[in-house]
């Protein structure tokens, strides 16, 4: 088989286009390697068996959904993780929740636990905008931490300390957080096969 | 319910060697992901799914066990050639002389 017959076959480049499409989150460099060597490997393996035609070695390859989602989600998270940039870490999740049905659900969980540490950081905002509202409010009957409406049988106990806690418990938790989400991905790795 | 539990442990005794096979194969030679994939079949038997040997690779080269490059050829379609690093040597030493221990023991157990 030559290169040319196989770079203008439709169920060829039917395939390649459902690559791109698992792909194309990942960076250019990536994204070019990896349809280069599954390229590759077609064409290989079109040389070693002239009796197989494109579709059967398409279908031995098997389907790019099926070896390509996990391997793309866990290699985009792990970047996102590695930089502690929040924006990709959430772009990572949201990545594998939709094109990663097997681990959906971890990654849902992430995502609610990384809301929840940033609900710390919000309340920083809060305390800023409505600090008579915003703090550890105790009462004779119960406590508040956070946001209150209503204070008026309560104290604050925190004053100018809330910011500087919650600015702490954010860091803390987001840290903690993306080392678990770290460690998970080796684990996730280890299965990759 | 038994062909489950041993399918189930087939699966994991192919995740826990082929590591090891893709290692021992690239100490001998570099090698393409086609003809690696073609020498796994031939030397363990396994029937792997062909894209899955991809994402493998990935994590060995991640773990720094292996290094790529790719070398064009005539036929106008390169290839990328994987070679076993210092660092993978040095861990399939010490595979190799765990999985000797291993046979060595299990061999008097059968």
């Amino acid at each position: 088989m030559n290169k040319d017959t196989l770079l203008n076959d439709q169920h060829y480049k039917a395939y390649m286009k459902k690559v791109h499409s698992m792909i194309n989150k990942l960076p250019k460099h990536d994204q070019a390697d990896i349809q280069r060597e599954i390229s590759s490997h077609i064409f290989e393996s079109l040389n070693n068996y002239p009796e197989t035609t494109i579709e059967q070695a398409l279908e031995n390859l098997g389907e790019p959904q099926t070896y390509l989602s996990e391997w793309v989600v866990t290699k985009k998270l792990e970047r996102a993780v590695s930089t502690y940039n929040p924006f990709r870490i959430i772009w990572g999740l949201i990545t594998g929740i939709i094109k990663h049905g097997a681990y959906a659900f971890k990654y849902i969980l992430f995502g609610l636990l990384y809301l929840f540490t940033f609900t710390f950081g919000f309340l920083c905002i809060a305390k800023i905008i409505a600090p008579s509202h915003t703090g550890l409010f105790i009462s004779s009957q119960s406590f508040v931490f956070g946001f209150s409406s209503d204070i008026s049988n309560a104290h604050e106990v925190l004053g100018a300390k809330f910011i500087p806690i919650c600015l702490f418990i954010t860091i803390l938790l987001y840290m903690v957080i993306t080392v678990l989400l770290k460690m998970s991905l080796v684990k996730a790795k280890e299965r990759l096969f | 319910m038994e062909s489950n539990v041993i399918a189930k442990w087939e699966t994991q005794m192919k995740k826990g060697t082929l590591d090891f096979i893709i290692l021992l194969l690239l100490k001998k030679k570099d090698q393409y992901g086609y003809e690696l994939l073609e020498q796994i079949k031939l030397a363990s038997g396994y029937d792997i799914s062909e894209g899955t040997i991809y994402p493998l690779l990935n994590r060995l080269k991640d773990d720094r066990f292996i290094e790529s490059k790719w070398v064009e050829m005539e036929t106008g379609m390169p290839r990328k050639y994987y070679s076993i690093t210092n660092s993978g040597q040095t861990s399939l030493e010490k595979m190799t002389a765990f999985w000797a221990t291993l046979s060595a023991n299990l061999e008097n157990l059968i």
